[in-house]
């Protein structure tokens, strides 16, 4: 509710500026619409004079030619002298009548504007016009038949002097005519003889009027020299119009029914009219209004176009913004308070979010740097086949063909926080001391710091430099850090997949420390150590007597001249494991001859020897430890079984002599020998570490196998071996030898 | 076989109408002519009704059409607008028989009228503008300068032989039957010029004859003049025992009502060209018959037996003098006249009457010799085709239509069920036509629906006569008017060459102005008529002889049509 309170509030603000902003074009606009009312006012003033000036100039010219024709008539001498002639026309005058007839009938013709032309005869009421000679009653009855003049009327009228008066005369038919009388010059005063008539329809001079309107709205009229309306386009709408006010110019005038009108007039120059123009001011303010209207459109127009683009604005850079903050409240756990300015709140959020930023760039840093050393770590414990481009893409740039591998091992187990330290100190130095001749990577291996050194060429000259350079680096550990750290350098090794190869050889070197007691071993150095130790039979043999007699100081003087003469740098790390492993056989063999047989199970020599590489006075010493404690075991069971031995190999000895003979089993044996057959073969078996009829089938094996060499059949070997028949033999054999003895005979 | 058992019906007819013509009396060849021309009239119906079914075989053997026709571009179609029509419509395209007509035709016609009373101005206007209608209805015989070969000398209008053949069946069929029309019709040349307006019977043309006050004469116990004598008696009774201040009253200013005159008739003369008993052109108002009937125009003028204002008198005064009982005899057509001003007259007084009276004669009893007539073909209303008109087929499709007799009866009664019914055959006017809702006069009514009443390019129809007349003393006035031998003394519609037309318009425009002034002064007495020969010494010297001359070689060439 608030959030839109607030919207509202601003879209207000925002508005009213932009009203504000509107009134100028608003108050342009009223100029402009004032301005050209005014000039479409007098435009139209110029219009309406320029009408009337039109009118003025036709309806004079016509009138002005009726007014000429009408004196020419009047002039006339024909005309002129018949109207002398009194009471009524003799047979003589009908010629003179049939020309004027004829006369009138041509002017009629050649004026189109005129519609009808005669002479009134006042001396013998009769009348030549266009339609023929005829009594004046039987002319008014025909043509001039109307309500306002009865005949007596128009007698009087036409008898009575005119000079270009003009009477207007509504016909019964409709066809209302205006007549332009003149009297004939010769008449005296009160007592005209003729009067010339001309007859002009309105329906013409209507046609003339309508015909020059510009618009059909307005009124064009003529106006006589009463103020009576002779004539007008349209009758009726301006009968409230008073036209004695009327002067030339323009002023309004209200007409009837409320409705205004602007009246021009004009006066004729021939006679004593006044053309006058109505233009209802409604047409005026229909112009007006078009141009109000027009203007309303354009402002409004203006006005959604302006509020379209400042809206189109404000959303194109106010939106972003409110994205924005609509994105940081979104992801952020703040929210803007009510008060609070966007724009500060944005900018601490800004701070805070590039902050954040920053922490992330590192991280994703470290990331990189752990992902690398995870391409790393990849590389040199496992056969590489890719190539140097696709390491590129994880940031390892090893492009030279060959490749040397370094390990350096910091001194330091115990202090974990330490050993990072040393392990960054190791890194960077040495990626520092190197970029200058060769494309260093390094690698954190565990404890261990691995560096692949990539060279073009698998020159010595290289190992050379890179050797002074651990030394430079270990003496820097040295001095400025205080710790030692050991190298181990691997062979160069060419392609990406020797790094591998070259890190395993390092790895090998490791040993190497303990036997050359030296913090930088190269590989190229230990190669050529004695693969063989030197550790003969005879020597062993002696050991293992010494120790079966139970002798730990000989055991031990024997052992310690064999690691004496062959642990001295002379004899590869390997092959001194291997001399170590031999030993301890040779220990547990000693101490099996000496019936300490738990000897391997019971003295942990896993624990003594293989895993860890010892210095070489600590193995020294245990194995004189292991002597001493195997001798001492030793003597205390040569103690507990010597009496017990004699009778195992009297029972051997008998059995020796007798085993050819089929009955001899353990029963007769015991029978020989005064004990029970069970404690017989438990003795045997305790003093010899076998059973005893196992020794009995041994010995018949052993000697059927001698006597097939011979060459015996198995028939004949079976008896002479112990068998009591060859059956029991073949099974026997075949469980001992594993082949039948016809099998074993085909051998030889 | 059908078609050839009908003509061979239509000359039996013939033969048998001849036949029965020969007891009439009179010259054989006239006759013989009379009666084919009556026959043509008198079965109307059924010559354009054979007309009508021949058109559709002929139009098979040209080629396929029927009529309406697709739509095409609009035809202009110039026309004066005859008073009957112009009392209610502005044009002949308002009225209900021009819609019927383009609908029935299929063409669209915009129709151009000049002014009232200016028919021969507006046409020299427009010739002189060039830009001519399509179709121009006019005399073109009598009022084209030099005639209608000259007309088409000029390239004004064209000539139709090759259009009738090619599109208008019809009027094709209608002259094949009618050798004489079709003589009548055609330039010397023989060069077919219009679409002709051709009354169908010669009853039809007997259309001025003199008419006097019926009531008055029961009045005066007087019966119906048939003398010059008698004329007087009757007049002078008028005068003095009705108080007629003009008892004859005529249009003097209407030329037909001057050429067609009764009295000069009674002279056996003509104020312009007859054909005399020798076959030959000649010029009445030269000759002593017109001295003899001048003397007695101005003695009765004189007498204060004709109107005083003779010479300007037009149709209004006219009207208004016989109707108000100023004038007691007149002259005119038994429609438009006789009819007019007995309905006019009898609003204030019932017992009005007017009477048709015979062509009068010298002698008592006898048979006039002279007498009005027109030719069945005069040239007025007729159409022609102008050069500016672009689509001539669709021109000669549209006027060749009335002529067909589907037309014949459009254009005669209208639409059937709408303007007329058939009565057992006969083509009766409704009551539209004849008691017009609106209160229009018969002829005004007509004029809506149809032409027949009055002219046009169409074969009128007697039927309508007919039924026109409503009045019995307007029914009378053929058989009155028509009792004369005047058909013999008619010009028929010659033609002379371009060349021979200017010359004797020239000729006759002087000879005809004198004339006219003169016949004027003679009447009013302001001339003596001891001047008579002066007179006509004068006319000779205007070059009579050569209009004569003109005048017999058109005659002979017509008559070797």
């Amino acid at each position: 509710m608030e959030k839109r309170v607030k919207k509202g509030r601003l879209f207000l603000q925002m508005f009213l500026s932009y009203l504000g902003m509107l009134a100028i074009p608003v108050a342009a606009a009223a100029v402009i619409y004032g301005y050209s009312s005014q000039v479409i006012r007098e435009q139209i003033e110029r219009m309406n004079d320029n009408l009337l000036e039109m009118i003025q100039r036709d309806i004079d010219q016509q009138v002005s030619d009726v007014q000429k024709l009408a004196a020419r008539l009047a002039m006339d001498t024909g005309v002129q002298m018949l109207s002398k002639v009194k009471g009524s026309f003799g047979t003589e005058d009908r010629m003179s009548l049939y020309y004027l007839y004829n006369d009138l009938q041509a002017l009629v013709m050649s004026e189109d504007f005129v519609s009808d032309a005669f002479v009134y005869f006042n001396n013998t009421q009769a009348v030549c016009g266009i339609n023929g000679n005829m009594s004046a009653e039987l002319f008014y009855d025909l043509y001039y038949r109307n309500k306002e003049y009865s005949l007596e009327q128009f007698r009087e009228y036409m008898g009575s002097p005119h000079y270009n008066d003009v009477l207007k005369i509504e016909r019964e038919d409709g066809d209302d005519i205006l007549l332009f009388t003149m009297t004939t010059l010769n008449s005296y005063v009160g007592e005209s003889s003729a009067t010339v008539g001309i007859g002009i329809r309105f329906s013409e001079l209507e046609r003339r009027l309508e015909s020059m309107k510009w618009d059909d709205a307005m009124e064009a009229m003529i106006v006589d020299g009463d103020n009576g309306r002779i004539c007008s386009g349209e009758a009726g709408e301006t009968e409230g119009v008073d036209f004695k006010e009327l002067e030339e110019g323009n002023h309004m005038v209200s007409g009837r029914r409320g409705r205004r009108y602007m009246i021009s007039a004009l006066a004729s120059r021939v006679v004593n009219w006044r053309y006058v123009a109505l233009l209802p001011m409604a047409l005026i303010e229909k112009s007006a209004e078009k141009i109000q209207m027009i203007t309303g459109i354009c402002l409004f127009g203006c006005g959604i176009l302006g509020f379209g683009v400042s809206y189109y604005l404000t959303e194109k850079n106010y939106n972003p913004l409110k994205s924005l903050v609509d994105t940081f409240k979104k992801h952020g756990d703040s929210q803007i308070g009510e008060h609070d300015n966007v724009y500060l709140w944005l900018n601490h959020q800004m701070d805070e979010f590039f902050k954040k930023h920053v922490d992330a760039n590192r991280l994703i840093d470290a990331n990189r740097k752990s992902l690398k050393n995870y391409y790393l770590f990849q590389l040199l414990q496992n056969y590489y086949g890719g190539d140097s481009q696709e390491l590129e893409k994880y940031g390892i740039h090893l492009s030279s063909e060959y490749n040397l591998v370094i390990l350096f091992e910091p001194a330091e187990k115990e202090d974990q926080k330490e050993l990072v330290l040393q392990r960054f100190i190791i890194m960077n130095v040495f990626e520092e001391m190197c970029q200058d001749h060769f494309n260093v990577e390094m690698a954190e291996m565990g404890e261990r710091v691995a560096a692949i050194v990539n060279l073009p060429q698998p020159s010595s000259e290289y190992v050379d430099i890179l050797k002074e350079k651990i030394e430079n680096l270990q003496s820097m550990a040295g001095t400025p850090f205080k710790f030692s750290c050991a190298a181990f350098m691997g062979a160069i090794c060419r392609g990406l997949e020797g790094i591998h190869a070259s890190y395993l050889q390092a790895c090998e070197l490791e040993q190497y420390t303990v036997l050359l007691e030296t913090d930088l071993i190269v590989y190229d150095d230990v190669k050529n150590l004695q693969l063989q130790y030197d550790y003969p039979l005879e020597t062993e043999q002696k050991i293992i007597n010494a120790i079966e007699a139970g002798d730990s100081r000989q055991a031990g003087q024997l052992v310690m001249q064999v690691f004496d003469h062959n642990l001295s740098g002379k004899v590869s790390a390997d092959s001194c494991r291997y001399l170590v492993y031999d030993m301890v056989g040779t220990l547990v063999r000693g101490a099996g001859r000496g019936g300490y047989t738990g000897a391997a199970r019971e003295l942990d020599f896993p624990d003594g020897f293989s895993m860890k590489r010892l210095p070489v006075p600590e193995l020294k010493q245990r194995f004189a430890a292991l002597l001493d404690q195997i001798c001492g075991r030793v003597l205390e069971i040569k103690k507990e079984t010597d009496q017990d031995k004699s009778l195992s190999r009297k029972i051997e000895a008998y059995i020796q002599e007798n085993f050819q003979d089929p009955d001899l089993n353990i029963s007769i044996t015991s029978q020989h020998f005064g004990i029970t057959p069970a404690y017989l073969s438990s003795i045997y078996k305790k003093q010899t570490g076998r059973s005893l009829l196992d020794y009995i089938n041994t010995m018949r094996i052993s000697r059927a196998q001698e006597l097939l060499e011979q060459g015996c059949s198995v028939v004949e070997a079976a008896p002479m071996s112990g068998f009591r028949d060859s059956g029991s033999f073949i099974r026997a054999f075949k469980k001992k030898t594993g082949v039948t003895p016809g099998q074993f005979k085909k051998k030889f | 076989m059908k078609k050839r058992s009908l003509s061979l019906l239509l000359t039996a007819a013939m033969t048998a109408t001849a036949l029965a013509g020969c007891g009439g009396g009179g010259g054989t060849a006239q006759e013989a002519s009379t009666a084919q021309a009556n026959n043509n009239g008198g079965a109307a119906g059924g010559t354009t009704a054979a007309a009508g079914s021949q058109a559709p075989a002929q139009a098979e053997g040209t080629a396929e059409f029927s009529y309406p026709m697709a739509a095409g571009d609009k035809l202009t179609y110039w026309c004066e607008l005859t008073t009957t029509v112009a009392a209610n419509y502005a044009s002949l395209g308002d009225t209900p028989f021009s819609k019927g007509w383009q609908e029935e035709t299929g063409a669209q016609i915009e129709f151009l009228h000049p002014p009232t009373g200016q028919l021969k101005e507006q046409f020299s206007l427009i010739l002189a503008d060039g830009n001519l209608p399509d179709l121009m209805e006019y005399n073109w015989m009598t009022d084209y300068p030099g005639g209608p070969e000259k007309a088409i000398k000029d390239g004004v209008i064209l000539p139709l032989n090759d259009i009738f053949e090619q599109y208008c069946p019809n009027i094709t069929a209608y002259l094949a039957e009618n050798p004489d029309i079709d003589k009548m019709i055609k330039t010397d040349e023989g060069h077919y010029y219009v679409f002709p307006f051709i009354r169908g019977e010669k009853k039809l043309c007997n259309t001025i004859g003199l008419m006097l006050r019926g009531d008055w004469l029961e009045e005066l116990n007087l019966e119906v003049p048939t003398t010059i004598d008698e004329w007087h008696t009757v007049l002078t009774a008028f005068k003095e025992k009705k108080g007629a201040a003009a008892p004859y009253c005529f249009e003097y200013t209407n030329g037909q009502y001057l050429t067609n005159d009764p009295f000069a008739f009674a002279f056996e003369t003509s104020r312009s060209f007859y054909l005399g008993s020798d076959g030959k052109a000649h010029f009445g108002a030269a000759e002593e018959n017109y001295k003899d009937f001048l003397t007695t125009m101005a003695q009765w003028y004189q007498e204060g037996l004709i109107d005083p204002d003779l010479a300007t008198l037009g149709n209004d005064q006219v009207s208004a003098k016989i109707t108000n009982g100023t004038a007691g005899a007149s002259k005119g057509q038994a429609g438009s006249r006789m009819g007019t001003w007995t309905t006019a007259a009898r609003s204030s007084n019932p017992a009005f009457k007017l009477k048709a009276a015979p062509p009068p004669t010298l002698e008592k009893g006898a048979k006039a010799e002279f007498g009005q007539i027109e030719n069945q073909y005069s040239g007025r209303a007729s159409v022609a085709i102008t050069t500016s008109c672009k689509d001539v087929e669709r021109a000669a499709r549209l006027m060749d239509w009335a002529y067909s007799d589907e037309g014949h009866l459009y254009f005669n009664f209208g639409t059937e069920g709408e303007s007329y019914n058939m009565v057992d055959g006969y083509p009766t006017y409704t009551d539209l036509i004849m008691k017009n809702p609106d209160g229009l006069p018969v002829s005004q009514a007509m004029s809506a629906y149809i032409r027949g009443n009055y002219n046009g390019p169409f074969i009128q129809d007697i039927r309508y006569l007919e039924q026109y007349y409503t009045l019995d003393e307007q029914k009378e006035t053929g058989a009155v008017w028509g009792d004369s031998n005047g058909a013999a003394h008619v010009m028929p519609p010659v033609t002379p060459t371009s060349d021979e037309s200017r010359e004797f318009s020239t000729i006759m425009n002087e000879i005809n102005t004198y004339r006219d002034e003169m016949t004027l002064k003679f009447i009013f007495g302001t001339e003596s008529l001891d001047k008579f020969d002066e007179y006509v010494k004068n006319i000779e010297n205007m070059g009579l002889s050569r209009a004569l001359e003109i005048q017999n070689a058109a005659l002979d060439r017509y008559n070797a049509r």
